[in-house]
């Protein structure tokens, strides 16, 4: 398929309607799939007892919360240089959709950090620039928000996601740079993984039905934001007329 | 009936992440779907108001 096909406006609204129901069913079972598997198949840690069954939300949505931010500034760039509208879409509906993955990984992080290190919140590296993501987050939606031309607004979003980048590596090896209350790396040590491959493996699992959840909202984002954009337009008119 | 599921002393930590993140997930989807159709909604009366 031509890639300048899918990034036509008209093409995208028109072709993604029945994709987003299948995408959204398939979601659904999998997620069903996924939290039986960390409630009831995964075993038990020796140490931490069932509290580490967290990791089978906190773990995807930190993952997602960084992959997301990356993609929304990706996308932002790529509007910003070559000045595609659906580029644009994309990039500042990525924002919500990161502040919902950084949220979950927040609180259940917080969850998980009271029965494990007996506090909810400690202001070490990884927590407070996992905050500061949020934050960057809820700027980027203020920001489009506050300006009523929406490709100008596009533009400052996109730079701001841009410059927010500084932030990922930081959050990524903060437990390595600094001395934090958080633990290090346990899956991203591929050549030996802290976790046992029992608990591993729902917990890559858990992280594909993340991504595919991230793929089927944003569609549905990215058609909302069409719409917002193209109401008026004519071929939006007879689409749903239809 | 439902010792299957008792997590120990953890119980409550682990099912507050639990219904947290359904609920906050499907909040992100719900949202544009119902707001999408709204749109689509009240464009449609408009139009029809309009006739």
């Amino acid at each position: 398929m031509n890639i300048s096909k899918i990034a036509n406006l008209k093409f995208f609204y028109t072709n993604t309607n029945t994709l987003t129901v299948y995408l959204s069913l398939f979601t659904f079972l999998l997620f069903v799939i996924g939290i039986y598997w960390g409630l009831f198949i995964a075993p038990e840690d020796y140490l931490q007892g069932n509290s580490y069954r967290i990791i089978y939300f906190h773990v995807p949505a930190a993952w997602l919360s960084l992959q997301t931010y990356i993609i929304m500034a990706v996308t932002g760039f790529i509007a910003l240089v070559w000045k595609i509208k659906i580029m644009e879409i994309a990039s500042i509906q990525c924002a919500p959709l990161g502040a919902l993955f950084t949220l979950i990984a927040l609180i259940t992080g917080m969850l998980w950090g009271k029965p494990t290190w007996g506090t909810y919140w400690v202001w070490d590296a990884r927590l407070t620039s996992e905050l500061i993501l949020l934050f960057l987050y809820i700027g980027v939606m203020v920001l489009y928000s506050s300006i009523s031309d929406k490709r100008q607004a596009a533009k400052l979003t996109s730079i701001l996601a841009i410059i927010g980048l500084i932030n990922i590596p930081i959050i990524h090896y903060s437990v390595e740079w600094w001395n934090t209350l958080h633990q290090g790396p346990t899956v991203t040590k591929f050549e030996k993984p802290s976790a046992h491959i029992t608990m591993l493996i729902p917990l890559l699992y858990m992280f594909v039905v993340f991504n595919i959840y991230f793929l089927t909202v944003l569609i549905k984002r990215i058609r909302l934001g069409i719409y917002i954009r193209e109401k008026n337009s004519k071929w939006m008119k007879e689409y749903h007329d239809v | 009936m439902f010792d299957f599921l008792y997590m120990g002393k953890h119980t409550i930590f682990v099912y507050m992440s639990y219904i947290f993140s359904i609920v906050v997930l499907f909040a992100g989807y719900y949202f544009p779907h119902n707001s999408l159709k709204k749109e689509v909604n009240r464009r449609n009366d408009k139009d029809n108001n309009k006739e």
